[in-house]
Order: structure tokens, then C-alpha cells, then sequence
């Protein structure tokens, strides 16, 4: 039988499959609404809620309990004045589970003893560490403690007549010299690739499905044989419209995203005024990788999809692909790509998105983006091969 | 023209088509009768390059099916009972893909496919998704789509099946016109009335072998009726 590829062959092949899987509504689905909608979901609304619960907490007084409060009247008088709480009177040992306050100041007895005899008074903060309103209550009630604390100090020095300063030999100040664009991009450098994999690896699920096992389970696979093209051809036709499917879900997706991110920048980092920009050779070289990453997993769908009986069948085995694409996101999300090791560039899926990560943050390094295309390149021709050959194999193809 | 030359199909353990010879001649309707799972299909599978031989050779319009499969697949038009379209392809779409795969360029494609559709009586719904079709209108596009580029032979298994009576009048009609343009024409059937109607010699096959073959004439010469000869020469075989 022929193996040679014809290329008006596999390009009538590409057509057709293209048309048919465009009046597909699950293609549409898979490779346009879904990162349409998804990602503003994912990339605005997620953080927005994170944060407006930083900002309530930070800007509303939070209800707190202190225990033994007529115990301490200047400390309560400092809370008071701090503005920030709300102190209010409950049974300290239910209070927070009852949500009646977000954390409770237990004060002992001889609490304004101890401080007159300048000995150190035992003050207990209790909190709920698996309630984050709790815990940033905890951290509020801490930072107006050590307030109180240095007042203290102050207040005693003062008494002695020595100047404060004398307990601050440094004046400590923290500055990010991170510019703007590159709190954006550390951002997206995480994000990104996560997205860009994922949208390559499913944008062409249901095509990879429909042309090779819906073939099979529709009985045109048969009528098809009988005309005279080489196997090869069919498969390249095939092979390209789940390449071409999975690059619009990922470009679609980059498009959602960046649009996302104009809309409201702050929403995306959260806390700072992030802004981002790509070069267009950042843009084009970021494409690139999109190609490799919806080549590889165009050939490995086809292939398992002309291997299985039937739709439901290949729906079974490609399922898993979108966790496959999460497991190296897990590994290197956290990770600087000064830090990354040089075979990650070699690893399938793994090079794409750190590719992706070097560019998105502005790093272009020749040795690896050659590393990540012709690795990908190789592992491409290996699945396109396997694809290939499955659709020649009687036993795969007669399966039912 | 089809000649087939102790042809043998093996699937693992089961042997499908066992040493199995006959030929076809151009202008001629040869049917090829069995019961269900007796080789017919595969037969006819491997007369179409779908499926390789295990042992043994056929010849297609002059070319061998194990060495020359590309210019089999130029020469034979394969419709089966159970055949699939893309449903979501017009009829027209279906059966133009088909052609443009053998070659077929713009203009004479179109041409061919509005005398298919006319013949077959599909005119008015050219132009609609197949997706709706009924059964026999679906076997119909199956049919032009075989058929699309005019080949010499035809390789028909269980062509009617499951159809209504209409549609199965249109279609031994078509056959029936392939037959007066000269073509070499493969008709499989587990219904020996329609082999009665339409075949000029046929092949009984059982269990992969061919057990008796000849012209309509000769399986009746005693003048039985065609079904009990079949009965008689396949229970002969189970005892």
C-alpha cells in the first residue's frame, strides 16, 4: 500500500475536514467559547474575590473580644484609639467559633501591675488559622501589640531621660526595583503557560476525535479507503485541522487573557499596578511554541483517536491529556527560569511552557527556544508517525 | 473484468474467506449469496484494498489487489449496506469530496454529480445537510458517492439492505443501468430473491468456501425453485 504523502491530497483532505468540523457545534465550544469565557472567569473574577476580602478586612472595623478588659484599661484604650476594632462582649471561649469576633486578646490579672513593674506581661492572641479573615484580624491585633509594646518603650526611655533612637541603630527601608512590566510579567510568566498548554491540548480534542475515531463509528472510514490516497495523506489532512484547531483555541485564549488584563491590571496582581507589553518578536516567537505545543498534542490525539472504536471511546482515553498538561505546570509555576535545569527544554509539554515562561518575561535565550522547537519537532514526527501507521493497521482500523 | 484467484482471509484464529475463485465479466451481474458471516463481506473487502489477503490474489480491471492497490481503488466503486456519510456535509458536499479525492476536476465533477443525482432522484434535496436523510435517500448519496467517478467496476455488498420497497426499486434500477454500460457488477445477498432478480450468474458461499457457482440456469436446471437449491447445497454442507 502507498505510504507517500500527497500534498493536494492531504490539502482536499484538510478542507473538507476543516469545514465539517467548523459546522461542529462542540468544536466551536471547545476552541471559542469555552476560552472566551472561562479565562475573564478564571483571571478576573477569581482574584476579585481574594481581594475584596483583603479590603474588607483592611478597611472595616473587625469585631475583636478582649478577655479581662477591665484589666487593662490603657490597652483597651490603645485598641480603641487605633480605630480599627470593634471590641465587643462575649464568652471568649465561643466567640470566634460563634463568629461573633474575628480574634480574642486574653489580658492576666496583674496586667497593669506587671507593666508599672516594668516586667513582661504574658498577652495571648486566639485566632482561627484556617479562617483567612481570622488570620489577618490576628495579624491587625499583632501590629497594634507591638505598637502598644514600643509606645511602652518609648514612654520608659523618655522616664529615664535617654533619646528612643537609641533602639533603632538602623531605619530599614524595603524598596522593589521590579519595574512595573515585570510584576505583570512574573504574574503572567506563572499563568500563561498553564493556559496557552491547556488550550493546545484541548482546542483540537474534538476534531482530533471527530476525524479519526467518529470516522470509524459514522462508517465513512471504510468508503474512504477504497479511494485511491495513501494513508499518509489522509492522516496529514486529518492531522492538520487538529493543529489549526488547537492554534485558534490558543490564540483565543491569549487574546481573552490580554484583554482581561488591559480591562483591570490591579485584579491580576493582586495589590500592585502591574502593566505588561510584548514585543512582536516576543509575540511571533510565543506563537511558535504555540505551534509546537498544538503539534505535539494534535499527533498524539489523532493517534489515540484513530486507535480507539468510537467517539465515546477516544472521549475515555484524551480526557486525561488536560491533567497531563497540569503536572508540569505544578512542578515549575514557582520556579525562575534562571533557575530552570537546560533538559526541561527537552521534555515534551514541559519545554513549551517553560519556553513560554522565558519569553512572557522578557527573556529571549537562543539555546533554549532551539532546545524546545527541535525536541518538539522530533517528538512531533514520532506521534505523526504512530498516527500514521495506526490508520494502516487493519486490526486498529476494523476494531469494532 | 474481476478475476479472483484462491483467495484467503484470516483474522487470528478465524479463517473468513477460505481459497475462494471466481471471475466476473464486464456487462455482467454477478452475485455473491450467503448466509450472514459466511465471507461475503470480506470477500468483497479485500476486492476493495480495505482489508490485505492472507493468501491468493484478485484482479481488478486488470490490476492486482495485493500489488496495485491504487489503480483497484481508480477502478471500483464499494457500497455496503452499513456505509456512513458526514452528516454534516450536504449531499452534493459527500459526494464532491469523493470525487476530488479520485481526481475529478471542478466542472466535469459537477456534471457527473447533477447525472447521479438525476438518475438516483436525489435533485431536490442536493443541497440539504445528510445528517435528516432517510435511510434509503442516505444509501442513495452512498451510491453516487461509490460511483462518482465512473469506474468499471462495481462492488455492491448487501446495496439494499434495510431499504423500503421505492428505494429498492430506484436502486436494481441503477444497477440494472450500470449493468447495459458495460460494467463488471459485484452483488452480495443473503436474500435469495433479490440474487434471482438481478444476478446473470452467481456464487453460493459458506463457511469462506464457495460450494456451487454457475449461471441462473444452471443452479435451477431441475427446475427447483433457487431457494431450495441454496437450502439443499448449505445443509448438505452441515451434516
Amino acid at each position: 500500500m502507498s505510504q507517500s504523502l500527497n500534498f493536494r491530497h492531504a490539502w482536499i483532505v484538510f478542507t473538507k475536514e476543516l469545514s465539517d468540523t467548523i459546522r461542529d457545534r462542540r468544536t466551536w465550544w471547545a476552541m471559542i467559547i469555552l476560552p472566551i469565557v472561562i479565562i475573564p472567569l478564571m483571571t478576573l473574577i477569581g482574584p476579585r474575590a481574594a481581594i475584596k476580602q483583603i479590603e474588607d478586612v483592611r478597611r472595616t472595623k473587625s469585631n475583636v473580644v478582649v478577655a479581662g478588659a477591665e484589666r487593662a484599661p490603657t490597652l483597651v484604650q490603645f485598641l480603641e484609639a487605633s480605630g480599627q476594632f470593634n471590641l465587643v462582649t462575649a464568652d471568649p471561649a465561643t466567640a470566634i467559633k460563634d463568629r461573633q469576633a474575628l480574634a480574642v486578646v486574653y489580658v492576666p490579672a496583674d496586667f497593669e501591675d506587671r507593666l508599672r513593674q516594668e516586667k513582661p506581661a504574658q498577652v495571648r492572641v486566639a485566632f482561627d488559622a484556617s479562617d483567612q479573615k481570622s488570620s489577618m484580624v490576628q495579624e491587625k491585633v499583632a501590629r497594634i501589640l507591638i505598637a502598644f509594646s514600643q509606645a511602652t518603650v518609648t514612654a520608659r526611655l523618655q522616664a529615664r531621660g535617654y533619646d528612643p533612637n537609641l533602639l533603632t541603630p538602623l531605619a530599614i527601608n524595603v524598596e522593589n526595583v521590579a519595574p512595573k512590566e515585570q510584576m505583570g510579567a512574573s504574574f503572567l510568566g506563572m499563568i500563561l503557560p498553564m493556559l496557552m498548554a491547556m488550550w493546545s491540548a484541548t482546542g483540537g480534542l474534538y476534531a482530533a476525535i471527530d476525524v479519526a475515531a467518529g470516522e470509524k463509528e459514522r462508517g465513512t472510514l471504510e468508503a474512504i479507503l477504497t479511494v485511491p490516497v495513501s494513508r499518509m495523506s489522509l492522516a496529514v489532512g486529518k492531522y492538520l485541522v487538529v493543529v489549526v484547531s488547537s492554534l485558534i483555541a490558543a490564540a483565543i485564549s491569549l487574546v481573552g487573557f490580554a484583554v482581561a488584563f488591559k480591562v483591570s491590571p490591579v485584579s491580576m496582581v493582586p495589590g500592585q499596578a502591574a502593566t505588561f507589553s510584548l514585543t512582536a518578536t516576543q509575540i511571533g516567537l510565543i506563537f511558535l511554541v504555540a505551534l509546537t505545543l498544538s503539534a505535539f498534542f494534535a499527533a498524539v490525539e489523532l493517534a489515540v483517536s484513530s486507535f480507539a472504536r468510537g467517539f465515546r471511546e477516544a472521549q475515555t482515553y484524551l480526557t486525561p491529556i488536560t491533567f497531563i498538561v497540569i503536572i508540569p505546570w505544578i512542578l515549575t509555576q514557582f520556579v525562575s527560569p534562571a533557575d530552570i535545569p537546560g533538559w526541561y527544554y527537552m521534555v515534551p509539554v514541559m519545554n513549551g511552557m517553560m519556553a513560554f515562561k522565558e519569553l512572557v518575561m522578557g527573556l529571549v535565550n537562543p539555546a533554549h527556544i532551539r532546545d524546545t522547537l527541535v525536541f518538539s519537532a522530533i517528538y512531533v514526527v514520532v506521534a505523526l508517525r504512530l498516527a500514521g501507521r495506526l490508520f494502516q493497521r487493519e486490526s486498529v482500523l476494523f476494531r469494532s | 473484468m474481476v478475476e479472483v484467484q484462491g483467495l484467503t482471509k484470516r483474522f487470528n484464529n478465524l479463517t473468513a474467506v477460505d481459497g475462494v475463485s471466481f471471475a466476473a465479466r464486464p456487462g455482467e451481474i454477478f452475485g455473491l449469496l450467503g448466509e450472514n458471516g459466511a465471507g461475503k463481506t470480506t470477500t468483497l473487502r479485500v476486492l476493495a484494498t480495505v482489508l490485505a489477503p492472507t493468501s491468493g490474489d484478485a484482479v481488478v480491471n486488470g490490476f492486482s489487489v495485493t500489488r496495485e492497490a491504487q489503480k483497484v481503488r481508480a477502478s471500483i466503486g464499494f457500497v455496503s449496506s452499513d456505509a456512513g456519510l458526514y452528516d454534516r456535509l450536504t449531499a452534493r458536499e459527500n459526494v464532491a469530496y469523493f470525487g476530488r479525492l479520485h481526481g475529478l476536476p471542478g466542472p466535469t465533477l459537477t456534471k457527473r454529480i447533477d447525472v447521479l443525482f438525476a438518475w438516483l432522484d436525489l435533485k431536490d434535496a442536493a443541497d440539504r445537510r445528510v445528517g435528516k436523510f432517510s435511510k434509503g435517500m442516505k444509501q442513495k448519496v452512498c451510491i453516487a458517492r461509490a460511483l462518482v467517478h465512473d469506474p468499471p467496476v462495481m462492488l455492491l455488498d448487501e446495496p439494499t439492505a434495510g431499504l423500503d420497497v421505492t428505494a429498492i426499486h430506484a436502486v436494481d434500477e441503477f444497477i440494472l443501468r450500470a449493468k447495459r454500460e458495460g460494467k463488471t457488477i459485484i452483488f452480495s445477498s443473503h436474500i435469495m430473491s433479490e440474487v434471482e432478480k438481478l444476478c446473470d450468474r452467481v456464487a453460493i458461499i459458506h463457511h469462506g468456501s464457495i460450494i456451487a457457482a454457475g449461471t441462473m440456469d444452471e443452479l435451477m436446471a431441475k427446475r427447483e425453485r433457487f431457494e431450495d437449491v441454496f437450502l439443499r447445497l448449505i445443509g448438505g454442507r452441515h451434516q
